[in-house]
């Protein structure tokens, strides 16, 4: 069941009025309808996987069980390798095989030898990878003794399950989210129109600029032979767009909709292409990851305290890692690995936490300095897209030589120009909001708030009608495949 | 929470009125206006998919419209068909691409499946009644409700842009179809690596009973309103072996079509080059195509007693003629 589909805008509404209504405020019977639609919603992609999810809560909620009460410093360290094991080794096999396989035998026949390894037919369950990293972080948070394990099995799968993050995050912590779900909730009304805000802003960021510009993207980067140097420059920028739109609107969504029912999540995204250097890109983009990894890789490995090789090593290690995550494709890993070597000028001169602050804070323009900061962060950001989105290493870098070619001064041409044109128009007009909305959570978080109410109204109408003027076929989140 | 439900209702009633509103309004007014108009000089129009689409260059063909859209099922035909003929009393002559593939029960997808709806019903919806409606409802009720929201509002757009623009003429953006020139060129690699046909076979051969039966009511409805109707077959490359269905195509003419004449041009001869691909003719073909029927109007070939003899006639002359004057140009050369 995608955000952006007729089954979600029945489904949403249905359980909000049963979870407000129904419930009468029992949080325990808002914690299994919670839980009952998160299977549900789960359900709708694909019900045998289902039983992967529940084995990957009920591990985790068992070991953490475990840990807990373990006796000494060995048995507790035998339930956290049993679940990181199994977490991981169903990502392994689910995701990762084929790749393994693949590359196994590339490597062997090098060498003369064939592999007898043959490939897997099966698909990726949706959400594998954000929900097996949910359970690690509270088994890891359990040993860690920075949480004390969840006893009731209900709460804890709706930590694991609930339905707006199940799929593509944002990755919470048990920390976080875990006590919001122990909690009563009553409605609460401006959270809850805070939400829907936010749900209308995702749905506009993913159907209007990323639907329509990854049919240009796809158009451009299908066909990368035929265009010249410019047209593929602009076939990078659709896709900076997409990526970012698509996965920013998700989360917008996914925040708004977990509001509705009176549950914050952690922040995902803060306006990352408005950044000054690559250490302020990655602590605006996909933060709950970001920070995921800082958490649990970076600093048990050592983090900064070891000297400055210590924390290059590291920073390599958690880049190439992030990108692994993002999928079995060498592609990815040469992605990670662009932007720990973009980073690593600011880790040598230790001037990754420059930028902390949002960029021309209170101010309407930035000064000439962050502008020209921000447009070298960009475009770097959106070369190393390509290769994030290039088939292969081949097409990668077959792409990148045409665009470093004469025809770079060409007058770009591709199918649809003319729609290509509006899309421009649209996103240009999306990076003014953002721009205006950078000091919010989101861009129109305060965007007509205190206007007079029907005028307000006409900016909502504006963007529905112009989600669905533009709204095409249902499109999946690019996440999902992650 | 009973603010918010208040609120929230009256947002979303207010929002569907103001659009019932804009749309009923908008409707009316292009009606009214010349949104299906055709130039007065029209008399022949031809209706069709993606075959005849490509064949006739209407600007080649005196006083005739191609309306032909690619991947149109006759369903959609019926409904254009009914439009243009109210808008253009000056039309006398109707042609109807009837080709193999479009009787393929596999091409009920063009009606409705999730690829073709999205992209007819925000052309078609104004022209639709109840029944309309309930055919697709009954095949894929969860496509049409996804792409009714967007149909409404790019036929808001399109009535909006069209009302600004004072056009007078027949609304290009009404995406009704219109002659396509193709570039491409891939007969030869098709020839020598056919492609592997995934269809099944048992779907291959069945006849789409949709299909047929819009097809009758718009020969019906064209044969009501004094419009000669004809089935029209454009032109295939020889290797093109995907018409198992021939006998099945003759003969529901006669059971099903009243018997509607059929000017058969699948053997006109082109060159390789003058073919997108095997089903398809280029700019290349579609200019000598085009040429070639228009001549064969000028020549009154609708009121010929035998059409397709004088069709097949005039190919033959073409085909012996056609060596000559290649010889004469390299002569000239």
């Amino acid at each position: 069941m995608l955000f952006n589909s007729l089954n979600f805008a029945i489904f949403l509404p249905v359980v909000f009025i049963l979870y407000w209504f129904a419930t009468k405020g029992n949080l325990r019977l808002q914690n299994i309808l919670l839980l009952a639609s998160s299977y549900f919603f789960y359900a709708c992609w694909d019900w045998r996987f289902m039983l992967l999810l529940i084995f990957s809560t009920l591990l985790d909620y068992y070991t953490g069980i475990k840990i807990y009460e373990a006796k000494n410093q060995r048995t507790k360290l035998f339930w956290l390798w049993l679940s990181v094991g199994i977490n991981l080794g169903f990502l392994g096999v689910f995701k990762y095989y084929n790749f393994f396989a693949a590359s196994f035998a590339d490597g062997l026949s090098l060498l003369g030898f064939k592999s007898n390894l043959g490939s897997l037919q099966i698909i990726l369950p949706v959400g594998i990878s954000f929900y097996t990293f949910h359970g690690l972080s509270y088994v890891i948070d359990i040993y860690k003794n920075r949480i004390k394990p969840e006893k009731n099995f209900v709460d804890y799968s709706v930590f694991v399950s609930f339905f707006p993050l199940l799929v593509a995050g944002p990755i919470e912590r048990a920390t976080h989210l875990l006590p919001q779900i122990l909690k009563k909730r009553e409605f609460n009304y401006s959270k809850a129109v805070d939400g829907l805000r936010q749900i209308l802003w995702g749905l506009f960021k993913k159907i209007v600029i990323a639907d329509n510009c990854a049919e240009f993207a796809n158009t451009i980067f299908n066909n990368s032979d035929h265009y010249s140097g410019s047209t593929l420059v602009l076939g990078a920028l659709f896709f900076s767009f997409q990526i970012y739109c698509d996965f920013s609107g998700y989360s917008d969504i996914a925040l708004g909709t977990a509001r509705l029912f009176g549950i914050d999540l952690l922040r995902n995204f803060a306006f990352p292409y408005f950044s000054r250097d690559i250490a302020e890109f990655w602590r605006r983009w996909h933060i709950s990851l970001s920070s995921w990894f800082k958490d649990y890789l970076y600093i048990p490995l050592g983090g900064s305290k070891g000297g400055i090789w210590m924390k290059i090593r590291n920073t390599f290690i958690i880049f190439l890692v992030s990108g692994f995550w993002h999928g079995a494709n060498w592609t990815f890993v040469v992605w990670g690995f662009l932007n720990a070597l973009y980073i690593m000028p600011s880790i040598i001169f230790n001037t990754n936490r420059n930028n902390l602050d949002i960029v021309a804070k209170g101010k309407y323009l930035p000064t000439l300095k962050e502008l020209f900061s921000i447009v070298i962060t960009f475009s770097l950001t959106v070369f190393a897209w390509i290769f994030f989105r290039a088939n292969n290493l081949t097409h990668a870098i077959s792409y990148i030589n045409e665009i470093f070619s004469s025809s770079l001064f060409i007058k770009p041409n591709f199918p649809g120009m003319a729609k290509a044109v509006t899309i421009i128009f649209l996103t240009a007009l999306f990076i003014l909001v953002e721009w205006i909305g950078r000091e919010q959570q989101y861009a129109i978080a305060s965007l007509g708030i205190k206007w007079y109410p029907p005028l307000r109204w006409v900016m909502y109408y504006s963007i529905i009608l112009s989600i669905f003027y533009f709204m095409g076929k249902e499109q999946e989140f690019i996440y999902f495949q992650f | 929470m009973k603010q918010f439900t208040i609120k929230l209702m009256s947002f979303l009633v207010l929002f569907l009125i103001a659009i019932g509103i804009i749309t009923f309004l908008g409707n009316k007014l292009v009606n009214k206006a010349n949104y299906y108009k055709l130039s007065d000089r029209t008399k022949f129009v031809i209706f069709g998919n993606s075959h005849s689409e490509c064949a006739f260059n209407d600007s080649l063909i005196r006083n005739f419209t191609n309306l032909s859209n690619s991947g149109e099922s006759y369903f959609y035909t019926y409904l254009k068909t009914k439009k243009i003929l109210s808008r253009n009393r000056q039309i006398r002559t109707v042609f109807i691409e009837y080709t193999n593939n479009i009787l393929e029960k596999s091409k009920d997808g063009w009606i409705y499946d999730d690829t073709y709806l999205p992209i007819r019903i925000p052309t078609y919806f104004p022209l639709m009644d109840y029944s309309d409606f309930k055919l697709i409802w009954t095949k894929n009720n969860k496509g049409l409700l996804n792409c009714f929201p967007k149909s409404i509002m790019k036929n808001i757009g399109r009535n909006f842009k069209y009302i600004l623009s004072n056009q007078i003429g027949f609304n290009k953006e009404a995406r009704f179809g219109g002659y396509l020139y193709l570039v491409r060129d891939k007969t030869d690699s098709l020839i020598n690596n056919p492609p592997i046909i995934s269809i099944k076979e048992k779907t291959k051969n069945e006849i789409s009973e949709i299909n047929i039966k819009y097809l009758a009511k718009t020969i019906a409805f064209c044969k009501l309103n004094n419009v000669k109707v004809f089935l029209i077959r454009s032109p295939l490359h020889s290797k093109f072996t995907d018409i198992e269905n021939e006998p099945k195509l003759r003969e529901l003419i006669k059971s099903q079509l009243l018997n509607s004449e059929f000017l058969d041009f699948k053997d006109f001869k082109l060159q390789n080059y003058e073919f997108g691909d095997l089903d398809h003719l280029n700019y290349k073909g579609a200019r000598v195509f085009s040429n070639f029927f228009n001549k064969l109007l000028d020549l009154n070939l609708l009121n010929k007693n035998n059409k397709q003899e004088f069709i097949n006639n005039e190919i033959l002359k073409l085909s012996i003629s056609e060596p000559l004057n290649n010889m004469v140009k390299k002569k000239i050369s």
